[in-house]
C-alpha cells in the first residue's frame, strides 16, 4: 500500500472508531473498493484486540526469565490445603502445579490466576461465574473441578488431575480408525448431554480440549475427559480500550483464536448467540477431522475460513478416506448443516444415531436419507430463524426481483415478506378493561368478544364476563368462598373453565358462559385445564406431594379417562405454583414449564403420540406462569419471571427454533395470558402498586406518621442508618433506586441512578456503607454491592449468578442468599470483600440478622410437607436449632415482586413478620423462646411492603400502600407495520 | 558481580547509537544481567499467580540504564527511545530462544489446553509480533516506533509522546490503528 492509501484507510479508521460500532457501516461504505476490505479488518480487528500489547512485553518475559533459572517458587510450600508438588506448566492464565490436597489425600492440579487477570473486575466476574457453573458439573466424561478458591488474595481452581494425551496430538493428521473414532465421540457427546442439560454450553469443543486418559490413578486408559467447559468465554473479546496502562498480553499470545477457528460454527462465525446446537457442530468437525484427518473447513487467512465455514460445504469423507460408510458420512454431514436447525437438536440425538450406527448401520442409513428429503423441503418452506439478521439480504433480493420481474412478484413477494416479518407482539398497544384493581386472573375467548375474569378479594372471588365491544359486565358465578382462578375457554368458545380452590380439595369445573349451572368435571388439579384443538381431551398438571411427583395429565372433555402422559419430581412441574400447560393448534404437541436441573425453569415441548420431550427455550427464569400458542403455532407467547428481576413479563419464543423475545419490559407484573384464535390480540393481569413510607413509634402503634407521598417508596427495602436515617429503595426514578433521606422525609437524596435494579439496602453496622443487590454488572446477574453511605465508591462483593436479600451483620459481614452451587443457601461475606462462605449446606435463604447475638433467621423447605418454614441458625450457620411456622415468610413488596421481611426486635427475642388478611397487613411478632405471636401494629386498610426497626428499636419505619391488579388487552400492531412497510 | 554502572551503561548507549556495534555487544549482557537479577528480585517477592510489578521492574532497569545526573533533560527522550530498542532486542531474544528449548526440550508431559496450560505459542508470539512489527515499519514508520516505545519500551503515552515530539492524541491514534493492523496481521495472514 502506498503512502497516500494508507494515510487514507488511516483517515477512514479513526473517523469510523469515532462513531459507535453500529454505526461504522456509512464509514465502512464510503470506502473504495480497494480500501475497504483493509478498513473491515482493521475495524474488526480493534474489536477483537482486546488486550492484545496492552501491558509491556516486559511484565510477561520477566517472569519467563525468572522461571528459566527458578521456576517453582511455591513447590513444597503450603497454600490453603494444597502442598503444592511439582510445576506442570505455565499457561498464559497462570501457572499449573501438581498438588496434594491435605485434607482429603488425593492429587490435584492447581492453577493460580494472575493478578493481572484478576485485578479487572469485569474477567473475574466472568471468570467466576463460568467456573462456577463449570464446577457444577459432575460427570465421568468432563473433567472435575473441585475448588475455586482465594488464598492470601490470590485466586485458584483446583481441578482433577489426570495423565494422558489430547486427541490432538492422537490424530496428527492421519486418519482413526472408525471404531476409536466414534468411541471418543461417544463419550464426548454424553459429557455434553450433562452439560446441555444444566444449561452450559462449552463454547470450544476442539481436538485440544478432548483429552485420553492414559490409565492409572483411577482411570481407564482411552477414557474421554472433556476440558474447560464454559470456560471458553473467557477468552471471548474483552474490553478494547487503548490507554489503560498495564492490561495483560495474555489473550493474544495464548493464540486462542487461531487455534479455534476450523472448530468454530456458522453462527459463532456470524457472532450470534450460541446455544448447545454449536457443541454438536464442533464436535461434528472433530469426528470429520479424526476420520478423514483432516479439518473439514479451511482457509490460507481466517476470513476465509469464516467465508468458508459460512458458506462452503466440506468435501466429501469418501473423496478424502477410502471405503467410509455412506451412512457415517450423512451422520457427520447432519452435525454439520449450516442452519442450526437442521442440525441434529441435542448431543443426545447425535449420540443415539451414533450408538445405532454401531449396531444397526442399515436402519440408521433409511431414516437419515429420509430426513434429508423432508429437511429439504421445509427449508424451502420454513420461516426464517433469524429474521432481523437476513431482512436486509431479504430486502434487497425483493427489490431486485421486483425490477427484473414485474408482475411475476406477486407470487414471490407475499412469502419473502413473511420471512421479514419481525416476531408477533414486538410492537403492540394496550387497553386497560378493569379499573377496580381487584382482578386476579382472565381469559380472552376464542373469537376475541368477551374476557372473562376473576375479581374480588382472596376469600371472595366472583366470575365476571366482560362484553369486550360495549364494555358491559355480567356477573356469571357469585362468590361462594374460597379462591378461583386458572381460566380457560372450550376451543368453541361456548365453556369457561376454572379450578376452585375449597378448604380441602381443588376442583376443575366449567360453566356455559353466558351463564348457568356450574359442573363439576374432577378433583385435584394444579393447573389451568387447556383443550386440545378437536375439544376431546385436555391436559393439566397434578402434583403428587406424597411421592414428591407430578405428572401431565390426559383427561376426557367430561373429566373422565385420566392419563399420565409425563412424570417428574415434583420441583420440575412446581416453582411455588405449577405453571400452566398449552395444547398446540396442531394437536400434536403440548407446552408446559419445566424446571431444569440448573433450576431454570424453561418451555418444554411434548410430543403427545411419544411422550418425548424436548427443550424449547434455554433461558434463566425462575418461573413460568401461563403459556399459550399463536395460532399458526410459530410461536408461543407466555408469562415468565426472570431470575434477575422478580416480576412477570411477557415472553415470546418462536417454535421450534425456540428464539426468545421480550414482550414487555417494565416494572409491572403479568400473570394469565391467553390468545385469541386469530391471535392478534392477548389479555392479561397487569398488576401495578403504590407504596410511601410511614413512621411509628414502638410504644404506640396506633398512630404513624406518613412522612413520603410520592407513591413509590420503600416498596424495594428501608434500612435505618446508626445516626437515625433512612435509605430506602424507590420506583420514584422509574426504576428501582435507592434514596436517603431523614427520618421526617426531608432532604430526599438519590444513592444509584441509571445502573439497573437496586434493591434492598442494608447499612453497614458503622453506618459507612450501604449493601445491596443489584443487576448492574455487564450480563445483569443479581449480585450484592456496597457504596458509601453518600452513594460513591460502588462496588461489586459477590459474583453468583443471583445474590440476593443482603443482611448486614454488627461484625461487619453481610448475610445473603445465592443459588451458587445449584441450591438456594445462605452464604457470608465481609463487607471489606473478600471470600464468600457457604453457610448452610440445604435449601435455604437469608430473612434476618439478630442485634442480639447475630442469629440468623432463615427460610427453609421441610421437604416433608413440601411447606416454606422459619428456621434460627447461630451465626456461623449449620442446622436450625429453632423452628417456626410463620403465616407470611414472604412479604408481597408491591406487584409480583416478592423479598424476604422476617426481621428480628432490636431486643433479639422476637421475629417479627409480616401478615396480611384480606388485603390489610400489619406487623406480628412471634418470640423466639416460644409461645403464641402477637400482633403489633392494627391497621384496617393497605399492605405493608417492607418495614424496618431503628438502631436504638424506638421507630418502626412502614413502605405501606396498595397493589392494584387489572385486566388489559394486547393488541399485536406488528404486522400492521410490517406490512405498511 | 557487582551491577553496571550506570554511567558504563549510558555511555555504551551514546556509543551504540552513534553508530558503535561493539558498544551493542557489550550493552546486551549488561542489560540482561540486570533484568535478570531485577526479575528475580521481584518473583521472590510475588506470591505465586502475581505477575511483577512491571511498573517498578522497568523502572528499575531504566534508572540502572540511564544514567539521569549525567544527561540532559533534552536527552531523555533519547534515552528513552534507545532503551525501547534495546529492550526490544533483548526480550524477543529471549523468546526465541524460550521457543528453541521448547521445542528441542518437548518438555510438558501434561497437556491441558492452552487455557489451563503451557503455552508454547507464546514465545512464538512475541517473535512473530516483532516480525509483524517489522513489517508495519516499511509501511509507517512512526506507528511502529510508537508500539516499540510502549510495549517493548513500557512507555507512557506522554512519555512517548515527548520521544516522538508529537502530541498525546497522535499517539493514542497511532496506537489503535498500529495495535489493530498487528492483531489483524497476526491472526488473519497465513
Amino acid at each position: 500500500m502506498n503512502p497516500e492509501r494508507w494515510q487514507e484507510l488511516e483517515k477512514l479508521f479513526q473517523e469510523a472508531l469515532a462513531q459507535p460500532p453500529e454505526k461504522r457501516t456509512h464509514v465502512i461504505e464510503s470506502a473504495d473498493e480497494d480500501l475497504r476490505p483493509h478498513l473491515k479488518a482493521l475495524l474488526a480487528a480493534h474489536e477483537s484486540a482486546g488486550t492484545f500489547i496492552e501491558s509491556p512485553a516486559i511484565d510477561v518475559e520477566a517472569r519467563n526469565i525468572a522461571n528459566l533459572h527458578e521456576p517453582h517458587s511455591v513447590i513444597g510450600k503450603v497454600i490453603s490445603h494444597y502442598r503444592v508438588l511439582e510445576h506442570l506448566g505455565a499457561g498464559g492464565m497462570g501457572d499449573v502445579y501438581l498438588a496434594q490436597d491435605i485434607t482429603l489425600g488425593r492429587q490435584v492440579a492447581l492453577k493460580f490466576l494472575p493478578s493481572n487477570f484478576t485485578l479487572d473486575s469485569e474477567r473475574l466476574r466472568r471468570f467466576e461465574q463460568e467456573a462456577r457453573a463449570a464446577s457444577s458439573l459432575n460427570h465421568p466424561n468432563i473433567l472435575t473441578i473441585y475448588e475455586i478458591g482465594e488464598w492470601n488474595s490470590c485466586r485458584y481452581i483446583a481441578s482433577e488431575f489426570i495423565e494422558g494425551s489430547t486427541l490432538r496430538e492422537l490424530i496428527g493428521g492421519q486418519p482413526m480408525k472408525i471404531d476409536e473414532a466414534i468411541d471418543i465421540t461417544i463419550q464426548v457427546a454424553d459429557a455434553l448431554i450433562s452439560a446441555h442439560s444444566k444449561g452450559i454450553v462449552h463454547r470450544d469443543i476442539k481436538p485440544e480440549n478432548i483429552m485420553i486418559c492414559r490409565g492409572g490413578l483411577g482411570q481407564k486408559e482411552g477414557h474421554i475427559k472433556v476440558l474447560d467447559f464454559g470456560i471458553a468465554k473467557l477468552t471471548e473479546a474483552q474490553s478494547s480500550e487503548t490507554d489503560l496502562p498495564t492490561r495483560p498480553l495474555l489473550s493474544t499470545s495464548e493464540g486462542i483464536t487461531i487455534g479455534t477457528a476450523p472448530y468454530m460454527s456458522p453462527e459463532q462465525a456470524d457472532g450470534l448467540k450460541v446455544d448447545a446446537r454449536t457443541d454438536i457442530w464442533s464436535l461434528s468437525v472433530v469426528l470429520y477431522e479424526m476420520l478423514s484427518g483432516h479439518v473439514p473447513f479451511e482457509g490460507a487467512t481466517r476470513g476465509r475460513l469464516i467465508v468458508s465455514i459460512l458458506e462452503k460445504e466440506p468435501r466429501p469423507l469418501s473423496e478424502l478416506v477410502d471405503n467410509i460408510p455412506a451412512v457415517l458420512e450423512s451422520l457427520v454431514m447432519k452435525g454439520l448443516c449450516k442452519r442450526r436447525d437442521d442440525r441434529y437438536q441435542t448431543a443426545r440425538e447425535f449420540q443415539k444415531d451414533l450408538n445405532e450406527f454401531r449396531r444397526h448401520p442399515e436402519g440408521l442409513e433409511s431414516r437419515l436419507t429420509a430426513e434429508k428429503r423432508i429437511s429439504l423441503s421445509t427449508q424451502s418452506m420454513g420461516r426464517s430463524s433469524s429474521w432481523r439478521s437476513r431482512a436486509p439480504i431479504l430486502t434487497i433480493i425483493g427489490a431486485v426481483v421486483l425490477t427484473l420481474f414485474g408482475l411475476g412478484i406477486k407470487y414471490v413477494w407475499p412469502r419473502l415478506a413473511a420471512r421479514n416479518t419481525p416476531p408477533p407482539f414486538s410492537k403492540f398497544n394496550l387497553t386497560r378493561l378493569t379499573s377496580h384493581g381487584k382482578a386476579s386472573s382472565a381469559v380472552v375467548s376464542p373469537d376475541g368478544k368477551y374476557v372473562v375474569h376473576v375479581a374480588g378479594t382472596l376469600e371472595q372471588k366472583s366470575l365476571w364476563l366482560r362484553h369486550i365491544a360495549t364494555g358491559s359486565d355480567q356477573q356469571i358465578l357469585p362468590s361462594n368462598g374460597g379462591d378461583i382462578s386458572n381460566l380457560s375457554f372450550s376451543p368453541d368458545g361456548n365453556h369457561i373453565y376454572y379450578v376452585r380452590s375449597a378448604p380441602k380439595d381443588i376442583v376443575l369445573e366449567t360453566i356455559p358462559v353466558l351463564g348457568g349451572t356450574p359442573r363439576r368435571l374432577l378433583h385435584d388439579i394444579d393447573s389451568s385445564a387447556s383443550f386440545s384443538p378437536n375439544s376431546q381431551r385436555f391436559v393439566f398438571v397434578r402434583g403428587y406431594p406424597i411421592n414428591k411427583t407430578a405428572s401431565l395429565m390426559l383427561a376426557n372433555q367430561d373429566g373422565t379417562g385420566e392419563e399420565k402422559l409425563i412424570t417428574h419430581d415434583m420441583n420440575n412441574f412446581f416453582f411455588g405454583t405449577a405453571g400452566d400447560p398449552a395444547w398446540s393448534p396442531d394437536g400434536d404437541h403440548i407446552a408446559v414449564p419445566l424446571r431444569g436441573s440448573d433450576s431454570y425453569t424453561n418451555v418444554v415441548v411434548v410430543d403427545v403420540k411419544t411422550k418425548t420431550e424436548k427443550q424449547l427455550t434455554f433461558q434463566r427464569w425462575n418461573a413460568i406462569h401461563s403459556i399459550c400458542w399463536l395460532p399458526d403455532a410459530t410461536g408461543l407467547l407466555f408469562t415468565a419471571i426472570d431470575a434477575e428481576r422478580k416480576n412477570a413479563q411477557i415472553f415470546y419464543s418462536s417454535y421450534p427454533e425456540g428464539k426468545v423475545e421480550t414482550v414487555t419490559n417494565d416494572l409491572n407484573n403479568y400473570e394469565d395470558l391467553s390468545v385469541t384464535a386469530d391471535g392478534t390480540s392477548a389479555v392479561t393481569v397487569r398488576s401495578e402498586g403504590e407504596s410511601d413510607i410511614w413512621i411509628s413509634s414502638v410504644d404506640d402503634f396506633s398512630n404513624p406518621k406518613q412522612i413520603t407521598s410520592n407513591k413509590f417508596d420503600g416498596v424495594a427495602g428501608i434500612a435505618w442508618t446508626p445516626d437515625g436515617k433512612m435509605v430506602h429503595g424507590s420506583n420514584e426514578s422509574g426504576t428501582r433506586d435507592l434514596w436517603l433521606m431523614n427520618n421526617d422525609g426531608s432532604d430526599n437524596r438519590q444513592l444509584t441512578a441509571n445502573v439497573g435494579l437496586n434493591l434492598f439496602p442494608c447499612v453497614s453496622a458503622d453506618g459507612k456503607y450501604v449493601i445491596f443487590q443489584s443487576n448492574r454488572s455487564a450480563n445483569g446477574s443479581l449480585n450484592i454491592w456496597r457504596m458509601n453511605i453518600d452513594g460513591t465508591n460502588p462496588t461489586q462483593l459477590s459474583f453468583g449468578t443471583h445474590d440476593v436479600d443482603p443482611r448486614c451483620t454488627l461484625d461487619n459481614h453481610i448475610i445473603y442468599t445465592s443459588d451458587a452451587q445449584g441450591q438456594l443457601s445462605v452464604w457470608k461475606l465481609p463487607v471489606e470483600g473478600g471470600t464468600a462462605l457457604r453457610i448452610t449446606d440445604y435449601y435455604a435463604s437469608a430473612l434476618g440478622v439478630s442485634p442480639l447475638d447475630g442469629s440468623i433467621a432463615i427460610g427453609l423447605l421441610d421437604e416433608k410437607v413440601l411447606r416454606r418454614r422459619t428456621g434460627v441458625i447461630a451465626s456461623t450457620g449449620g442446622r436450625p436449632t429453632k423452628i417456626f411456622d410463620l403465616p407470611a415468610l414472604f412479604g408481597t413488596l408491591g406487584p409480583g415482586f416478592y423479598g424476604q421481611t422476617t426481621s428480628w426486635t432490636v431486643d433479639g427475642k422476637s421475629l417479627t413478620y409480616i401478615d396480611t388478611k384480606d388485603d390489610v397487613s400489619n406487623i406480628w411478632a412471634q418470640p423466639v423462646g416460644g409461645g403464641p405471636p402477637k400482633q403489633l401494629t392494627r391497621f384496617k386498610s393497605d399492605l405493608i411492603f417492607y418495614y424496618a426497626w431503628s438502631r436504638d428499636g424506638k421507630k418502626l419505619a412502614l413502605a405501606r400502600g396498595r397493589k392494584t391488579s387489572d385486566v388489559v388487552l394486547i393488541k399485536d400492531l406488528s404486522k400492521q407495520s410490517a406490512e405498511s412497510r | 558481580m557487582a551491577s553496571p554502572s550506570p554511567h558504563q551503561v549510558t555511555e555504551l548507549l551514546l556509543d551504540w547509537s552513534n553508530g558503535s556495534q561493539a558498544a551493542l555487544d557489550e550493552l546486551i549482557p549488561l542489560v540482561d544481567r540486570e533484568l535478570h537479577r531485577l526479575a528475580h528480585h521481584y518473583m521472590r517477592q510475588e506470591r505465586p499467580g502475581h505477575t511483577l510489578q512491571t511498573t517498578a521492574l522497568v523502572n528499575e532497569v531504566y534508572l540502572k540504564l540511564v544514567d539521569q545526573k549525567h544527561v540532559h533533560w533534552k536527552n531523555r527522550a533519547h534515552f528513552f527511545a534507545l532503551s525501547a530498542q534495546l529492550m526490544r532486542r533483548i526480550l524477543v531474544d529471549h523468546a526465541r530462544k524460550r521457543k528453541y528449548a521448547k521445542r528441542g526440550g518437548g518438555a510438558h508431559k501434561i497437556t491441558f489446553d492452552e487455557v489451563m496450560v503451557v503455552s508454547p505459542a507464546r514465545g512464538k508470539d512475541l517473535v512473530a509480533l516483532n516480525d509483524a512489527l517489522e513489517r508495519l515499519t516499511a509501511i509507517d514508520e512512526r506507528k511502529s516506533r510508537v508500539v516499540e516505545l510502549r510495549f517493548f519500551g513500557g512507555l507512557s503515552v506522554e512519555e512517548t509522546a515527548e520521544v516522538l515530539g508529537v502530541t498525546p492524541l497522535t499517539v493514542k491514534r497511532d496506537w489503535s490503528m498500529a495495535k489493530a493492523w498487528l492483531y489483524n496481521s497476526l491472526n488473519n495472514e497465513p
